[in-house]
């Protein structure tokens, strides 16, 4: 860690931890209630539970971007950070509104559209709250002299992320209409600006840990994030299947998604040929792990199983059934969750001057949750095809065809159960680091990554 | 420059712009065979659509990017004789004649939308208005790049690499037109 400012990450990493596990919890909920084991359905029902799940993930990978930010353009721009305080404030700001709307699912006070349920006072406090950070990075980067592709791209994603936050509030009676602009914000975010937070962070975590020069590193991740982005933005078009909207964009919601999997492979070939180039000598072999595991895992969940239903012939039958659940658990998995992942146990490190990528856990955090989340995916996956067959070929009532799947929900725990002993090790590590010591100056320097001996400096191109 | 050196991580025009016209190849394949479905499934509604087209004015279009795309084969020739001031001259004349392109086919497209040919009317149109239209943009890429290096060359490091790629680019305009013209003007 060079600056002291840096150390605000931390606060936004273990929100991160808190509202992740907070998430499993929910998820275990809905689990547990899909095959019969209600319970707590007087105090969570499963529309609170299902808003609880997807908008603490939007919230802790909002906390993990916005870590990372305030971890890399201190780093980045080679200054403190403008306003340390003012981050601090931020980030109870943030948790704040988070705690609210979560709380207010449970009393039921909700929108009811999918992945923006939150009440439409706290949007603007959200709104607020993130023009606080931006404002805070966004003078970092203006005042330093130093003003890396890696700073100005996650800048930029991060400003674009917050604009597009706007399209969702945009007031309609027309229920069409109003998924028409909730999907500009949901997509728009995921297959689009967020891409451009995601190849910055992939870009920073190269080259830290392979040791590639930045030249090769930033060109060519730019080229294959640029490419994601540009089939991701009229991709959009797959979120028009079927709801009311002209019906052009099956072709063009077909035609740009299709290509989106051609992107996200060139990503998961290109951190692999780094690495590889790279050597892996820098000590934090699990930071890497994550890295790469971010741009592999990223491919099979956003780009093939997202290939997998979203030609308007298939998605005419998985339409709105659980094999939309197979993939986006395994794509925010890939894409977002080990990104954010892959930072911290880089970052991590080097904010305590505790070398915890040492242990054991470390790995095997990765590994078990890895090997948990593709288990839950196949089982989303077998129950959402037989969902399919049953009530959209065999046209069976919906309800029969849910009673059906129970089998597959109890397939589903275990595997969410063998997911959640990663993601306990990775939490328990982290409070095994601890906090950042007061005064940083003495913490261990990051060791080099050095390039092997004869390996190729700098290549043409 | 030697062969060796030209061989793959540095072809003419940029390894980015091979990669570009590599992707943007794919998504016109992926076009066509969507243009040729509906072609296919809905026979009479496409038979229909193309009545209301000027295969005359689908063969000037076409005229015009192929007497463009020479001028910039031209232009590419005496590149490779390294007569870059002569290249600079073809390469301006190819967007001249590629901006005649546009207008045509703006004038073109205003007609069907005033003869209430819109997206929406049917998937003829839909598919006819949406691919021109994507075409379209590709072709005020196509001119805005040759005009770019053109005029304004000595913001290049690499003026060489500079004219290859535009003109690589504004052969992707012109190869992509010759699918799109008889899928949509030739009629059974």
């Amino acid at each position: 860690m060079k600056f002291q400012s840096q150390k605000v990450a931390w606060g936004f990493f273990a929100t991160c931890m808190l509202l992740l596990s907070l998430q499993l919890v929910y998820g275990f909920i809905m689990g547990f209630a899909r095959v019969g084991m209600d319970g707590l359905h007087e105090w969570i029902p499963f529309n609170a539970a299902r808003a609880t799940h997807t908008n603490l993930l939007v919230m802790w990978l909002l906390a993990g971007f916005m870590g990372a930010a305030y971890w890399i353009i201190p780093d980045e721009c080679d200054r403190e950070l403008a306003w340390p305080k003012l981050a601090w404030v931020q980030l109870i700001a943030l948790v704040v509104t988070g705690v609210t709307a979560i709380i207010g699912f449970h009393l039921n006070w909700w929108e009811g559209r999918k992945f923006l349920e939150i009440p439409r006072p706290l949007d603007f406090l959200v709104v607020i709250d993130v023009l606080l950070f931006i404002g805070n990075i966004g003078w970092t980067v203006w005042k330093s002299e130093k003003k890396s592709t890696t700073s100005m791209v996650l800048f930029f994603g991060l400003l674009a992320a917050a604009l597009l936050y706007l399209p969702g509030m945009i007031p309609t009676d027309n229920q069409t209409v109003d998924s028409f602009w909730r999907w500009w914000v949901v997509h728009l975010w995921v297959e689009g600006v967020w891409e451009l937070i995601m190849g910055a962070i992939l870009s920073y975590l190269l080259i830290k840990l392979t040791g590639v020069d930045r030249e090769i590193i930033e060109k060519w991740l730019y080229v294959i994030v640029g490419f994601t982005f540009l089939s991701g933005v009229l991709g959009t078009g797959h979120h028009y299947y079927f709801i009311g909207t002209p019906r052009y964009w099956l072709m063009v919601g077909g035609v740009f998604s299709a290509l989106e999997p051609l992107a996200f492979l060139g990503m998961a070939i290109y951190a692999f040929a780094m690495a590889k180039k790279g050597g892996r000598t820098h000590p934090n072999r699990v930071a890497l792990l994550w890295t790469i595991g971010c741009a592999l895992m990223s491919f099979v969940g956003a780009g093939f199983l997202g290939f997998a239903h979203t030609l308007p012939q298939v998605n005419m039958y998985t339409h709105g059934t659980l094999v939309t659940a197979m993939h986006g658990h395994m794509a925010f998995w890939g894409a977002y969750a080990m990104l954010v992942l892959a930072i911290i146990a880089y970052a991590m490190p080097l904010l305590t001057g505790r070398k915890v990528y040492e242990q054991a856990s470390a790995g095997f955090a990765f590994w078990t949750s890895n090997i948990g989340m593709t288990a839950m995916t196949l089982a989303f996956a077998v129950a959402g095809v037989s969902q399919v067959v049953l009530e959209r070929r065999a046209g069976m009532e919906f309800l029969t065809v849910q009673k059906e799947l129970e089998v597959h929900f109890w397939g589903l725990i275990l595997a969410a159960s063998l997911f959640s002993c990663g993601i306990i090790a990775f939490v328990w590590d982290f409070i095994r680091y601890g906090m950042p010591n007061a005064p940083l100056k003495q913490a261990t320097p990051e060791p080099p990554a050095e390039v092997p001996p004869g390996a190729p400096a700098v290549a043409r191109g | 420059m030697t062969m060796k050196a030209r061989a793959l991580d540095d072809p003419p025009g940029g390894v980015l712009l091979w990669l570009i016209v590599g992707l943007e190849l794919v998504t016109f394949a992926i076009v066509f065979a969507l243009v040729a479905g509906v072609r296919r499934a809905q026979p009479d509604e496409f038979a229909a659509g193309q009545g209301a087209l000027s295969p005359a004015l689908g063969l000037t279009l076409t005229l015009l990017l192929i007497t463009s795309g020479a001028l910039a084969a031209q232009g590419v020739h005496r590149l490779r004789q390294t007569r870059l001031d002569d290249t600079r001259r073809w390469l301006l004349a190819a967007a001249g004649v590629g901006a005649a392109f546009l207008v045509v086919k703006a004038v073109d497209c205003s007609a069907h939308l005033g003869a209430g040919h819109r997206l929406g009317s049917s998937d003829f149109w839909d598919a006819y208005l949406l691919a021109t239209g994507f075409h379209f943009v590709h072709v005020v890429v196509g001119v805005a790049l040759l005009l770019f290096v053109s005029l304004r060359r000595a913001v290049f490091d690499d003026v060489e690499t500079a004219y290859a790629g535009a003109a690589l680019f504004w052969h992707l305009c012109d190869v992509v037109w010759f699918f799109l013209f008889p899928l949509f003007f030739v009629r059974a």
